[in-house]
């Protein structure tokens, strides 16, 4: 029995200096109980959007804000013209990643579109971005103010 | 959360895993019949919602509890036939000094399974494949959904919706039956797999020692996101590993159960990710070694090696009819595999780049923890001193070179592969065999020994 408690000691120092070794006393305290994944905190967050706002932030939201509206359009199918990521940093907006159209449809239901997508012409709403932070939902009207948007798009890559 | 969804699905993977068990007539421990029989049932109910979809049924939660309990039956039919030769299996208890490390593993699980249950699905290989299919399969009650009409999502080029129907059909059966994420069948797979293995660990060396190798395992930083985040190398890696140390086993005793179960398991490994045939080939040597210093027959070699391959064929088979069957956008290889095959300076350039990139990476402590560089140091002392290396050494030691020349051959194969993403993570295939390595490394078998003598004096 006294050698089992000795053993039982043992294991006990081994764990305290395995996770007293520079690198796992970073991991454990920036990575396995970091703030962002405070179990005490996500415990008050439980619905299926808040889990969602969480992991994927500000970006999530504000589409999910954005197209919250597509039913007051009353267009027959909705598809939005994505801007590429350049062209939104360059309008110096903050903490908005923009989804390639697979994600945008997972996250809002809806379709969308990059300008370099066949059905690029299909796209009948666009963003507006304003100076004071704000972004619009814009209809696209006629096929020479969707060529002005291409216009601008086509100067920026397309970053996944 | 539905509990109700849960524990059923966990009964009739137990069920059906089991049955399959019993189908291969394996001699196995209480720990690993429990591990393997949930892993197994996974995959069975993994075709639930392709079958459902097949009989032309609309994807709802009454189709799957049907549907999985008439597989969960066909698959016990070896549990009731053989019902009189079943036997309880041996379970062995813990000691007091393993809590300390139990304690340790179950925050490690816990903080993991937290992660898994709460968060979305992150990964955009599953955003832009797998969880887009079974999120509007799910919605929409059908796996051919929306997603594939009107506007173009480019899918198609992305090749991510032509990955293992396997997490598919888990995604789908979960999402419908557990919660809206799907996802907590990965907390099954990382859980079993890491009670099993450490199982196996506890075998051959003192379990102070298994701990500590367990702790350097599970606490590598990339495994254990992953053991949370869904991707197809954690399940691979999980039954890769598993053919692999049955593979050893096989090389031992010989027996044909024994190979058909290996290839059982790298037929599901290949059900997780395609390029697993290129791991099974590479270790064809080691068993032709075997057979030849066996004296066996040509003939009965041909069969033998047709049994090792014949489940990765046959999974690859059904992954290919699935998709063809369910996926209504068609496959293009264009620009994805090597049309240069005299190019073969590729393997040795891409396997110094695995080396200098990842392994040896300033920054690859923060992928791999300690792990690597316990490995190597062990290797060394083994190398210096007691030089003396089991079988099941010398068979760790080349399923780590298998693995390493396999990823070096896949960069070769698919000049497309990003060394930092696909190939970290298809390293992951070598880190349960790096700690079984040293689980039966001669320095460490000493230093069991004395520990044990110690413990018993």
């Amino acid at each position: 029995m006294v050698s089992k408690i000795k053993l039982t000691l043992l294991s006990v120092v081994v764990i305290v200096v395995f996770f007293n070794l520079p690198f796992y006393k970073t991991w454990v305290k920036t990575r396995l109980f970091s703030e962002e994944n405070n179990i005490a905190t996500q415990l008050s967050q439980m619905s299926r959007e808040e889990r969602m706002i969480n992991r994927f932030g500000n970006s999530y939201k504000v589409l999910k804000d954005l197209t919250a509206n597509f039913h007051r359009l009353q267009t027959a199918e909705p598809v939005l013209l994505l801007p590429p990521q350049g062209f939104v940093n360059d309008k110096k907006v903050e903490n908005l990643l923009i989804p390639e159209p697979a994600i945008f449809y997972y996250f809002t239901g809806y379709k969308a579109v990059w300008y370099d997508s066949p059905d690029v012409y299909r796209a009948t709403l666009a963003l507006e971005f304003a100076s004071d932070d704000r972004i619009f939902l814009k209809r696209i009207k006629s096929p020479q103010e969707l060529n002005q948007l291409l216009l601008q798009y086509r100067q920026y890559k397309l970053d996944l | 959360m539905n509990f109700t969804g849960l524990f059923f699905l966990l009964l009739m993977q137990f069920v059906a895993g089991r049955g399959i068990l019993q189908l291969f007539r394996l001699k196995l421990l209480a720990v690993a019949m429990v591990c393997f029989a949930l892993m197994c049932g996974g995959c069975v109910v993994s075709f639930a919602p392709f079958i459902v979809q097949a009989l032309g049924l609309p994807l709802i939660d009454l189709h799957m509890y049907y549907c999985i309990t008439g597989l969960t039956a066909l698959c016990a039919i070896p549990l009731a036939l053989q019902r009189k030769t079943l036997k309880a299996p041996r379970f062995v208890w813990p000691k007091l000094y393993e809590a300390p490390f139990l304690v340790v593993f179950a925050t490690l699980a816990v903080v993991s399974v937290w992660r898994c249950f709460y968060l979305p699905m992150t990964p955009r290989d599953m955003l832009t494949g797998t969880e887009l299919i079974a999120e509007f399969a799910v919605k929409e009650g059908t796996l051919v959904s929306s997603i594939y009409n009107g506007i173009d999502l480019r899918m198609a080029p992305a090749h991510n919706i032509f990955k293992s129907p396997f997490m598919t059909g888990m995604q789908v059966v979960y999402k419908l039956l557990v919660q809206p994420f799907g996802q907590v069948w990965l907390s099954v797979y990382a859980v079993c797999f890491s009670v099993w293995l450490y199982s196996v660990i506890r075998e051959r060396v003192h379990p102070v020692i298994a701990g500590a190798l367990m702790l350097l395992l599970l606490c590598a930083p990339d495994l254990f996101s992953y053991s949370y985040i869904v991707m197809y190398d954690y399940m691979s890696m999980v039954f890769f590993f598993s053919a692999f140390y049955f593979l050893t086993r096989y090389l031992e005793s010989g027996r044909s159960n024994e190979l058909a179960w290996v290839s059982l398991l790298f037929g599901i490994a290949m059900y997780m990710r395609s390029e697993t045939i290129i791991f099974q080939a590479l270790f064809l040597p080691a068993l032709l070694y075997r057979f030849v210093k066996d004296k066996v027959g040509a003939l009965q070699i041909i069969l033998r090696i047709g049994v090792y391959m014949v489940g990765c064929l046959a999974f690859q088979y059904l992954s290919g009819a699935l998709m063809r069957a369910f996926i209504p956008v068609p496959l293009s290889l264009h620009g994805m595999v090597n049309t240069n095959p005299a190019e073969i300076g590729i393997v040795f350039t891409k396997a110094a780049d695995i080396a200098q990139q990842l392994i040896f990476w300033k920054k690859g402590v923060w992928i791999f923890g300690y792990l690597y560089y316990a490995f190597l140091g062990v290797l060394a002392i083994d190398i210096v001193w007691p030089r003396s290396f089991s079988r099941e050494a010398k068979m760790s030691l080349l399923g780590i070179a298998v693995v390493y020349a396999g990823l070096a051959f896949m960069c070769y194969f698919f000049p497309f592969i990003v060394i930092q993403n696909t190939i970290k993570r298809g390293l992951f295939r070598m880190f349960p065999i790096l700690v079984l390595y040293m689980a039966s490394s001669g320095a460490v078998q000493r230093l069991s020994g004395l520990l044990k003598k110690w413990e018993g004096a």
